[in-house]
């Protein structure tokens, strides 16, 4: 029975011959479907029959083979309907033509781009499908990424560039071309020489010799230029550019900034400060000049009248006596109001002089100096346990000289003045709103006195310069006392405040930051 | 006990007047030689090897060559190291007051603006110019600001 046994041989070489087709082509790394087409009654191709699809389907989907052959393809997978695929199915298989296309596949959620090619075979057409959701997916990226990166050129009107040393070529983005005044890239040929004819016939010859030397040394190019664009218009350009070395040899890559606007600014601040320090000049030779040529003039006039005063008081009339203690106090106001001035306008000169200074030694000092008129008024003065701060000794004096003398002066009558100095901690939050301190912890120091008090509607007018409330003759003062008080406080970076109401006493609240943070 | 030598250098000739009537005022047995600029101070002080004052007083603001850098030349000179100086101004700055006091000046008098008080300062800075060369205390605690 040879031709059974050639039979059989012949069938197991076939089985064999299947087996081995499938297994080669379960091994391929793409998806490989044969589809037959199924027609209608009119003869056009309404359907095609899934007839193969190898296993690599199942590694990338979550479908089963078996569910699938047999079926029509449309019932199965409606979407090779909007993805455009059935349709160059169906034109490869009527034309013979092999077809290239990308499509994008979304099975139950799980999206899958292929790269598919469709090429026909006798009765049907083979469906060639390449996962390439991975490159898709880079790519996207990649494109999210330069367009991030055009857009953070576009908002910080930096462009960047790319050059090639061995070829001389050169890639610039679009904000470069922006920069020298194109609107469109395709309207300029970038080369090296081409990027240097925009450079300010000023800074040629430099910018040539640094890009020359960094060339030579591969060292990391870093400067500021003018270039007149296309329009004329004059721009300050930085241009920053790191060398590497890639398998095509060396490359420079690097940014161009506009820097026009910050350069004007840097010249404008300059100009300012420029006439800044001239006027800090002008006022230094008007201190000079108050405290010598104004006060040397005054000095004499006193010293004469206290000549005139001495030589000639018992033979004076009363009138003309008057007259001379008239000019003698007018002269003496003058002196106060010269050395208040200078006191004022040197206030800030003393920053960097400040030591730890004890304020109860300060107020003891004070109220040693103010004796004589405490003695007069038999002023009541009292005050809690002062802190330690850190400050200019005089200055500090000066404040608690100005602020407890205005309590012994502006008072009714012959009421008997009393000064009460109290001391507490205090937060930066818990101050007044108006001030602008810094963060920390501060000494609040509150001078509350039972004299005539003021309107409160005045409580900040009173710090100002030359700012009186009274008539010269009712109380005296250059309306500078305030004013140097809260200049000084500011100098020590603190906040001065005051509040009052008519006839029920003031209280000066100043605020100083404390030595413990 | 022998007179005080004074030397009063200023520009000023009223001042001079208030000074030199203040100084006859005060009584203290002192005789005054005046100087109008700095130049002729420092000439002065360098014919008077054997004869020099005890006491100068030195105005700041002055022409030709003015008190600082009188004072500085004064210094230099070997003989004239230890001679007490005040200056005597108008300027109430802090920085010409320490710039003073840095060029090795002993004391530093504000011009007063009555008769009375320059008389009470004159006082002062004589009586203890007196007690600096009994050899009542060291050179280096000789400073005073009035």
């Amino acid at each position: 029975m040879p031709d059974r046994i050639e039979l059989r041989n012949r069938i197991s070489e076939l089985e064999f011959s299947n087996l081995f087709r499938e297994k080669i082509l379960d091994c391929s790394n793409n998806v490989i479907a044969y589809l037959e087409p199924h027609f209608n009654d009119t003869g056009d191709i309404e359907d095609f029959i899934i007839k193969y699809v190898n296993n690599r389907i199942e590694e990338i989907t979550h479908l089963k083979i078996n569910e699938m052959i047999g079926l029509r393809w449309l019932d199965y997978d409606p979407q090779v309907i909007d993805n455009g695929v059935f349709d160059m199915a169906k034109k490869c298989f009527s034309t013979g033509e092999t077809t290239n296309y990308t499509a994008k596949f979304d099975f139950e959620g799980l999206v899958v781009w292929f790269g598919g090619r469709l090429v026909k075979l006798e009765n049907g057409v083979v469906n060639f499908l390449k996962d390439i959701t991975k490159e898709k997916q880079y790519e996207r990226q990649l494109q999210i990424q330069n367009k991030l990166l055009l857009d953070a050129e576009y908002v910080a009107n930096i462009g960047s560039f790319r050059w090639n040393l061995k070829k001389g070529t050169l890639s610039l983005s679009d904000n470069v071309y922006k920069l020298l005044g194109y609107t469109r890239a395709s309207d300029f040929e970038p080369t090296f020489e081409a990027i240097l004819s925009f450079v300010h016939e000023k800074d040629i010859a430099w910018v040539r010799q640094v890009i020359n030397d960094s060339k030579s040394k591969k060292e990391r190019i870093d400067i500021t230029f003018k270039v007149v664009t296309t329009t004329g218009e004059v721009k300050y350009v930085n241009t920053i550019g790191e060398y590497y070395l890639s398998d095509n040899g060396w490359h420079v890559v690097g940014v161009f900034k506009d820097v026009t606007k910050q350069i004007e600014q840097e010249s404008i601040l300059q100009a300012k400060n420029a006439e800044l320090k001239k006027s800090n000049a002008d006022l230094e030779a008007f201190n000079r000049i108050a405290s010598h040529d104004l006060q040397e003039p005054l000095r004499k006039i006193q010293m004469f009248l206290s000549r005139l005063y001495d030589e000639e008081k018992e033979s004076l009339g009363p009138k003309s006596k008057n007259y001379l203690d008239k000019v003698i106090s007018s002269t003496e106001r003058m002196r106060n109001l010269i050395s208040n001035l200078l006191s004022y306008s040197r206030i800030e000169d003393v920053e960097d002089k400040h030591i730890k200074v004890d304020l109860n030694e300060i107020l003891t000092d004070v109220l040693e100096d103010l004796g004589e008129r405490i003695c007069e008024t038999k002023a009541k003065i009292k005050a809690d346990k002062l802190p330690e701060i850190n400050g200019v000794q005089f200055q500090m004096e000066q404040l608690f000289l100005n602020l407890i003398g205005n309590s012994l002066k502006y008072i009714a009558g012959d009421t008997v003045p009393v000064v009460h100095i109290k001391h507490s901690k205090t937060r930066v939050d818990a101050i007044h709103p108006i001030s602008n301190l810094p963060d920390g912890k501060y000494h609040k120091l509150e001078f509350i006195d039972n004299g005539i008090g003021f309107d409160d509607q005045y409580g900040e007018r009173i710090f100002g310069i030359f700012q009186r409330l009274h008539g010269k003759n009712e109380y005296s003062g250059t309306g500078l006392g305030l004013a140097i008080c809260k200049k000084i406080v500011e100098a020590h970076n603190g906040a001065i405040l005051g509040t009052s109401k008519i006839n029920e006493g003031a209280v000066f609240t100043v605020y100083l930051p404390s030595l413990s943070k | 006990m022998t007179k005080m030598k004074i030397l009063l250098v200023d520009d000023d000739e009223d001042d001079r007047e208030f000074f030199a009537e203040a100084l006859v005022g005060v009584k203290l047995n002192t005789e005054l030689k005046q100087l109008n600029n700095g130049k002729s101070c420092l000439d002065y002080l360098m014919q008077q090897i054997e004869n020099l004052p005890n006491l100068i007083f030195l105005d700041l603001n002055m022409p030709i060559m003015n008190g600082f850098e009188c004072l500085t030349e004064i210094r230099k000179q070997q003989h004239l190291k230890e001679l007490p100086i005040a200056i005597y101004s108008t300027s109430s700055s802090d920085k010409d007051i320490e710039q003073t006091f840095l060029k090795g000046a002993n004391i530093y008098i504000k011009k007063p603006s009555s008769f009375e008080d320059l008389k009470k300062s004159l006082t002062q800075v004589i009586k203890m110019n007196w007690a600096y060369h009994m050899d009542d205390f060291k050179k280096e605690n000789f400073l005073l600001r009035i």
